[in-house]
């Protein structure tokens, strides 16, 4: 199986997509300032997604394992003070974000600037609003079972028909109730 | 330490007493390592290479049966094919093989398309207009060709066909790039004379991986007469060939390793009436049993790895500088018209260190064993020759 990975992990490498994450400023300062005009970027095109790729030591702050090998599954908040949380799954991301007034003094979800999620489909990072998430799935991330996101409800109800998926939703409606437990 | 050293050239002059035992050993041993690893390196080599071109290559390809062969596809298909969810650009591609009696070659022609892999030109520029075509390094090679020259191709009505050399790309690494020939997708069609709306195959691109055997099933529903091929089982059909023609060579040299193991236990175990005496008289004038063995240990690890590394560099100049003459024919298996092929040096040092182990160590054990048993007799009954 080692050299089917080998290729995937070729590919992926390979694909223009993935080169927006190299071009991203490396000063604090610019990051900053690249932030301020990406948030006026995001109110005038929602789904124009430029993002900070992780480090190759960000952790997802949730279950502690490194976020750069599952490129596939990457997950982030961002603040509006410039900070952000990378995670390996949209799993963890709901785990973090919805603890969040409980668990974390630092930050509130009113600070909450942007969550964006892998798209399953395009495996494209989309804002998490306008997605729509699928429960119960075949499909599993580096954390075992995972709410799988999905642009447009007409894909979504075509991967859940595909994957044995059991329940639809939208970013507003998860709930920790129906977060899978492994 | 000193004392080591002192073991050490004391054993280093043992062995230049019996030089053409020792060198014997050495020749075999480094001719049965050379073997063993030019099999590895190769096999290494090639598997490597077709991840690369494959990691290049199309997610999906389509293919249409008729009959259980292969026949040309509705190039309408493809829009489809294009509506499926997860699925990204889909391209129908004509391309075929050609044989070039003049030069007794086989070329790949291929239609430029759009998902086209990049390639890397060496000079000129790819194909722009019908009349033109790009070719590999290795077709120019075989042609003797440059940029503006044409290219006189017999076409499947037996009509030439001439193009002029726009440019040529890189063949190294490349298994497919080396013999390819890009015409435009209308000159090839009239080329092969394929009629209109049809094509080879169709080529889906699948931006998630995990998404693909689920295209691949949606299109053999859709398309109850085609045959999806995805990029896994492409790898696994070139693992297992590259595995089992490796696996054959390995049995066939795994008769060379039996025979090395018994000469080796014969030279190194027969230890000699002399030796014995050598290491009674050692043993009377002072050394210990423990100097005994490392005195051997000193000249078995000379040998092995002496040996081992020679095998190690012969490989490497047989496979990597010379395109291993004595085993391609074997491995490579598919047309021998096929223009020559680079093989690119990837060494998996997991495999080296496998051969270092499975050979390295058994010899030191078949030499230290036999001395550590004549060094704790008694050295007065061993000079007595019992």
């Amino acid at each position: 199986m080692t050299i089917l990975n080998n290729v995937h992990q070729l590919k992926q490498n390979r694909k223009p997509e993935n080169t927006i994450f190299s071009q991203c400023p490396k000063t604090p300062g610019l990051l900053f300032l690249s932030t301020i005009f990406l948030l006026f970027l995001s109110l005038s095109s929602p789904l124009a997604a430029e993002l900070t790729a992780p480090g190759p030591r960000d952790r997802c702050p949730v279950c502690g394992m490194f976020v750069t090998p599952y490129p596939d599954w990457l997950a982030q908040i961002e603040f509006k003070d410039g900070s952000r949380k990378f995670f390996d799954g949209p799993k963890d991301m709901f785990h973090f974000y919805l603890r969040l007034p409980k668990d974390n003094a630092v930050h509130s979800r009113e600070n909450i600037s942007d969550v964006y999620v892998t798209e399953y489909y395009s495996t494209k990072m989309l804002p998490a609003d306008k997605l729509f998430f699928v429960s119960g799935s075949d499909v599993y991330g580096p954390m075992g079972k995972e709410l799988i996101p999905v642009h447009t409800r007409e894909a979504a109800e075509t991967f859940k028909r595909d994957h044995k998926g059991n329940a639809l939703y939208t970013f507003d409606q998860v709930t920790g109730d129906i977060l899978p437990d492994n | 330490m000193t004392r080591f050293l002192k073991i050490l050239e004391y054993a280093l002059s043992s062995l230049a007493r019996r030089k053409f035992k020792n060198f014997s050993i050495i020749a075999i041993y480094s001719f049965t390592i050379a073997s063993l690893a030019s099999i590895l390196l190769l096999t290494h080599s090639l598997k490597e290479i077709a991840v690369n071109v494959l990691a290049d290559g199309p997610d999906i390809v389509v293919q249409r049966l008729t009959g259980g062969r292969h026949d040309m596809i509705p190039a309408s298909n493809a829009q489809a094919i294009e509506k499926l969810i997860g699925v990204g650009r889909v391209t129908p591609r004509i391309w075929g093989y050609y044989y070039d009696g003049l030069y007794q070659t086989n070329y790949t022609i291929l239609g430029v398309h759009e998902k086209l892999p990049p390639l890397e030109m060496v000079k000129g520029r790819m194909v722009a207009r019908d009349g033109e075509c790009t070719v590999g390094q290795g077709v120019a090679t075989t042609q003797n060709a440059e940029i503006g020259n044409e290219l006189l191709l017999i076409n499947s009505k037996g009509i030439g066909h001439t193009c002029e050399i726009t440019g040529m790309f890189k063949a190294q690494s490349n298994l497919w790039t080396n013999d390819l020939i890009l015409f435009s997708q209308d000159d090839l069609q009239r080329f092969f004379a394929t009629p209109d709306g049809l094509a080879t195959d169709i080529i889906v691109e699948v931006y998630n991986p995990k998404e693909i055997p689920v295209v691949a099933q949606k299109i053999k529903q859709l398309f109850p007469d085609t045959r999806p091929v995805t990029l896994n089982e492409i790898l696994h059909t070139y693992q297992s060939v590259f595995n089992w023609r490796s696996g054959m060579m390995l049995t066939i040299f795994a008769s060379s390793l039996i025979a090395f193991s018994i000469l080796a236990w014969d030279k190194a175990t027969g230890i000699s009436g002399e030796e014995k005496q050598e290491i009674g008289i050692l043993k009377a004038i002072g050394w210990d049993t423990s100097d005994i063995l490392a005195l051997k240990f000193s000249e078995g690890s000379v040998i092995s790895v002496t040996s081992f590394l020679l095998g190690i560099s012969l490989a490497y100049i047989h496979v990597f500088l010379l395109g291993a003459p004595l085993l391609v024919p074997v491995l490579k298996g598919w047309s021998v018209l096929f223009p020559r092929l680079q093989l690119v040096p990837y060494v998996d040092m997991y495999q080296i260190f496998t051969l270092g182990f499975l050979t390295i160590i058994p010899y030191m054990a078949s030499t230290v064993l036999p001395s550590w048993k004549s060094a704790i007799t008694d050295p007065e009954s061993i000079m007595r020759g019992g």
